[in-house]
């Protein structure tokens, strides 16, 4: 008599066996922004946020010539803005990847919809993160003097390495899933066509023995394992450009951790949004379901719990000493004072009161808590920033920092570049991952399947190598 | 000839005179050292209507070819207003103040040019310009994040490049066989 476990796992492996339909719903759904012309819509959020992005260059354009005082900098507030997005975006696409490769490393099957999603947010964010370096430097050209001139003993030479690392882990993490699905895509686009050409050449002939499977599973998890310290060191050397400066409020041995659980936290976040822009707009809700949502929802709770504790722990221990604390009052009482009790109310209470609560348990609800996960969590990062730096180590008087239509139109139009490259990027990429949803199947998609029974699934379907292979 | 010289001279000396009574004492603007580090910053906008004055200095660093904002101050009775300020650079530099009035209108500028000459000392100079040592503990940390950094890029091209070279060749084997 076979047990309810077996039942269940016998039901779990006939539910992943090769099914015509399901592939056929996969790749019609996957390849949808593909093969489908955008439609009016597309074009008119395509054209609005070129807009915006042509506005910031402009600004950008604007501050080159009238100095960083345009953009509300001045000798006081000399880290500002910029510095925050350069430290939001690259937060968001930390959490991208780093959540794509914990659930690929952790066997979870449920993520196979979401991966692609997410690894392209992650390289689109990081690709923007980096770029925020220029504006932050008063004179960009000298930027090519950290790779000429680099002082080994300056935490920003390391940022640059561990940015440029990072990147580069993120493109190869973003491509190599791709490779399969690109195999399938060059079928099902024109034959002859350009688009097919290059998927052709992305797909390096792939054809999906057991031999390549097995090669690009080992590489996949080997480059899963090195992203993920990858990016806490990224985030660690990111908050080390803070923390190793003589500034209180910055000079803490708390930043590391407080730094890469806040680029987690809104990461998921943004995860979490973006699945529900293109679940929306490419109308995927067969495949991406509310519980996806509700399972990313945890994640972002249980991390938003995880930095409400350390940003007590950085506030407590150094108030409770008392020396160095004029950045904590006007944190917690100052000038500064409406932006972190909006982050305490609106990047900590309600998103997790969301997740709580059933009756929001579900896409719409872990949306607008991802929303304003994300939006707080960027303004967080302009309260640890401005107290501290217009803190005055020698006059007494406090310095300020205004933001000018410069700072504002330059940060929307990194905002909008998020969306407007994501739309580009998966007019020529699938929107899925194409060989991972029909590995796991309808149900491994949206259920967690054991790896066991995953393998078991994977014998069935994968047709025996020949000798030669084998060896 | 003479009353007519005379006639004139009078009137020369009445525009002259008239002009210096009407003329409102013209606004002025210091700067000077003042104790420790800072800089004592005093203008009088000439008249009593001002309200305000703003402060400005001229820094290559933030502002371009503008000038920066550096304070503010409330104008007495006699139109006096002075602020204290610690620079954080060094140099010529030229300084602004704008008197406002009631409305918040412009009533009076002036610039003078101060050569700030001392680097601000409140702050141990040892904690911002000190270099760490590269030449022992910190050349072998240097040497073993690079030799780490060179691992990881070698791992993730490695990477890349074993799937890029041996996908291909595993279809081709594969077709073969076929």
């Amino acid at each position: 008599m076979t047990s309810t476990l077996e039942k269940k796992e016998i039901e779990q492996i006939t539910a992943i066996a090769p099914d015509p339909s399901w592939e056929s719903e996969v790749r019609e759904a996957a390849m949808r922004s593909i093969v489908t012309k955008p439609g009016k819509n597309w074009w008119i959020a395509v054209s609005l946020l070129s807009l915006v992005v042509v506005a910031g260059l402009g600004a950008w354009i604007y501050q080159l010539k009238h100095g960083m005082n345009s953009a509300g900098y001045n000798d006081q507030a000399f880290w500002a803005v910029y510095i925050a997005d350069v430290v939001a975006f690259i937060g968001v696409s930390y959490g991208g990847a780093v959540v794509s490769a914990i659930l690929r490393l952790s066997g979870q099957s449920w993520r196979a919809p979401l991966t692609r999603l997410s690894e392209g947010m992650a390289l689109v964010t990081v690709l923007i993160g980096g770029a925020f370096i220029f504006p932050h430097l008063g004179r960009p050209e000298r930027f090519l003097n950290i790779v000429a001139y680099p002082n080994f003993s300056s935490p920003l030479v390391w940022d640059f390495i561990a940015i440029a690392t990072y990147t580069l882990a993120t493109a190869i993490f973003f491509y190599l899933p791709l490779i399969p699905d690109m195999a399938v895509a060059k079928n099902l686009v024109d034959k002859g066509g350009k688009r097919a050409r290059l998927f052709s050449i992305l797909s390096l002939n792939w054809m999906g023995t057991k031999k390549q499977r097995a090669l690009l599973h080992r590489v996949l998890t080997v480059i899963s394992l090195i992203i993920i310290p990858l990016a806490v060191s990224v985030h660690s050397v990111l908050s080390w450009a803070f923390a190793l400066t003589s500034r209180p409020g910055w000079m803490e041995s708390v930043f590391p951790p407080y730094f890469v659980v806040a680029a987690l936290y809104s990461g998921t976040a943004l995860v979490i949004v973006t699945i529900y822009a293109f679940r929306k707009g490419y109308k995927l809700e067969r495949f991406i379901t509310d519980r996806h949502f509700v399972r990313l929802g945890y994640m972002m709770a249980a991390l938003g719990l995880v930095y409400a504790y350390l940003t007590v722990a950085d506030m407590l221990t150094e108030g409770y000493t008392g020396i160095t604390t004029g950045w904590i009052q006007e944190t917690l009482t100052g000038k500064y004072a409406i932006p972190f009790w909006f982050y305490v109310i609106a990047g900590e209470i309600v998103p997790i009161a969301l997740v709580v609560m059933k009756k929001t348990r579900n896409a719409k609800g872990m949306t607008v808590a991802g929303v304003l996960v994300v939006i707080s969590l960027w303004i967080k990062r302009i309260v640890i920033i401005l107290p501290a730096a217009t803190q005055p180590l020698i006059s007494g008087q406090w310095g300020s920092y205004h933001f000018t239509w410069v700072s504002i139109t330059v940060t929307l139009a990194g905002v909008a570049a998020i969306p407007l490259l994501l739309m580009i990027l998966f007019r020529f990429i699938p929107l899925m991952s194409i060989d991972e949803m029909e590995e796991v199947g309808p149900l491994g998609s949206i259920e967690q399947i054991s790896k066991e029974t995953l393998k078991a699934a994977r014998e069935e379907s994968i047709p025996e190598p020949s000798k030669e292979e084998s060896k | 000839m003479k009353k007519l010289l005379a006639f004139l001279l009078i009137v020369a000396l009445s525009i002259f005179g008239s002009s210096l009574a009407l003329a409102a004492p013209a606004a002025s603007f210091s700067v000077t050292q003042g104790s420790g580090d800072s800089l004592n910053l005093s203008g009088s906008c000439g008249v009593g209507n001002c309200t305000s004055a703003t402060f400005y200095a001229k820094s290559n660093q933030f502002a371009g070819s503008n000038f920066m904002q550096i304070g503010q101050a409330q104008a007495n009775s006699n139109g006096n207003a002075q602020i204290s300020y610690t620079p954080t650079w060094t140099g010529n530099t030229p300084f602004k103040v704008d008197f406002l009035g009631t409305s918040g209108s412009l009533v009076a500028t002036q610039t003078f040019t101060f050569d700030v000459m001392k680097d601000p000392s409140g702050f141990p100079q040892s904690a911002i310009e000190f270099q760490r040592p590269l030449d022992s503990t910190g050349s072998i940390l240097v040497k073993a994040l690079l030799t780490i950094v060179a691992l990881v890029w070698i791992t993730l091209l490695g990477s890349f490049f074993l799937v890029v070279i041996r996908v291909p060749k595993l279809s081709k084997q594969a077709s073969e066989e076929k």
